[in-house]
């Protein structure tokens, strides 16, 4: 067993009256995890999986899986965590050039993706369970 | 117009055998919308969830900020987030949290960003940025 911290920070000044200041810390036990990078060509017409479901374990009633994902490479690349096969879905997860995201994964389905325009992705992501 | 840091910090010590601690930031720069609220859900079905967001309002780019304050040791009080008003993209267990990217009416269709929970009255706490 191991801690998993992870920590969401929020600022902004002048957004509105009240300045956002949010600070939330997730404490996790988990088992497996890592950072890892891969790339990819893959295009709407040839979307492939990023992250399988049936390689990592399955959340329970008390505890999640965790994702994360940031686009590290030049084009936007678009996620699903609900294994769409088409694109273009309402679901699907928008990731511009240096944008991460971080959310627990029900790791059922796959994660697919695909970039916006050719290219190489080059895509940052872990999953924590 | 005002700029919206989002900041991820991700630490282990103990998980792998080089230890992990990554800090990752998006920004927003020029912002407009949104705001830290927390709200009461509705349902406990897809079925008239309450809407967190209007779709028409987003596009792509917007980032959406959701956590479940819930500190019930059931895990009975899941929250659950809908990206397509049909099906729970994200779960969120007590204390869990998420940073999500949305794309609002930049799909074919649009589909408000919506939420229900588990039990009745859960609580919510949201932020869309865009």
């Amino acid at each position: 067993m191991a801690t998993l911290n992870l920590t969401a920070t929020i600022n902004s000044t002048g957004l509105t009256s009240d300045s956002i200041s949010v600070n939330i810390l997730k404490t996790a036990t988990v088992t497996t995890g890592g950072i890892a990078r891969m790339s990819t060509t893959a295009v709407d017409s040839s979307k492939v999986i990023l992250l399988a479901g049936a390689d990592y374990p399955n959340p329970t009633a008390t505890t999640s899986v965790y994702a994360y994902i940031k686009n590290a490479g030049p084009t936007t690349i678009r996620l699903s965590v609900l294994n769409n096969t088409a694109t273009n879905n309402e679901d699907e997860m928008s990731l511009a050039p240096g944008v991460w995201a971080l959310f627990p994964w029900d790791s059922v389905g796959n994660i697919t993706v695909y970039q916006v325009s050719a290219g190489t992705a080059l895509i940052e992501h872990g999953v924590f369970a | 117009m005002a700029t919206v840091n989002n900041t991820l910090t991700l630490s282990s010590t103990d998980l792998t055998t080089d230890a992990i601690s990554l800090s990752v930031l998006n920004t927003q720069a020029t912002a407009t919308l949104g705001g830290i609220s927390r709200v009461k859900l509705a349902t406990k079905v897809i079925a008239g969830a309450t809407v967190l967001a209007l779709a028409s309002q987003f596009t792509e780019g917007a980032m959406i900020w959701v956590y479940n304050p819930s500190t019930a040791a059931s895990g009975n009080e899941r929250i659950y987030v809908s990206l397509d008003e049909a099906t729970s993209t994200i779960v969120l267990r007590g204390g869990d949290w998420a940073v999500i990217p949305w794309s609002g009416s930049t799909r074919t269709t649009d589909m408000n960003l919506e939420a229900y929970g588990q039990v009745d009255n859960a609580i919510l706490e949201f932020g869309v940025f865009q």
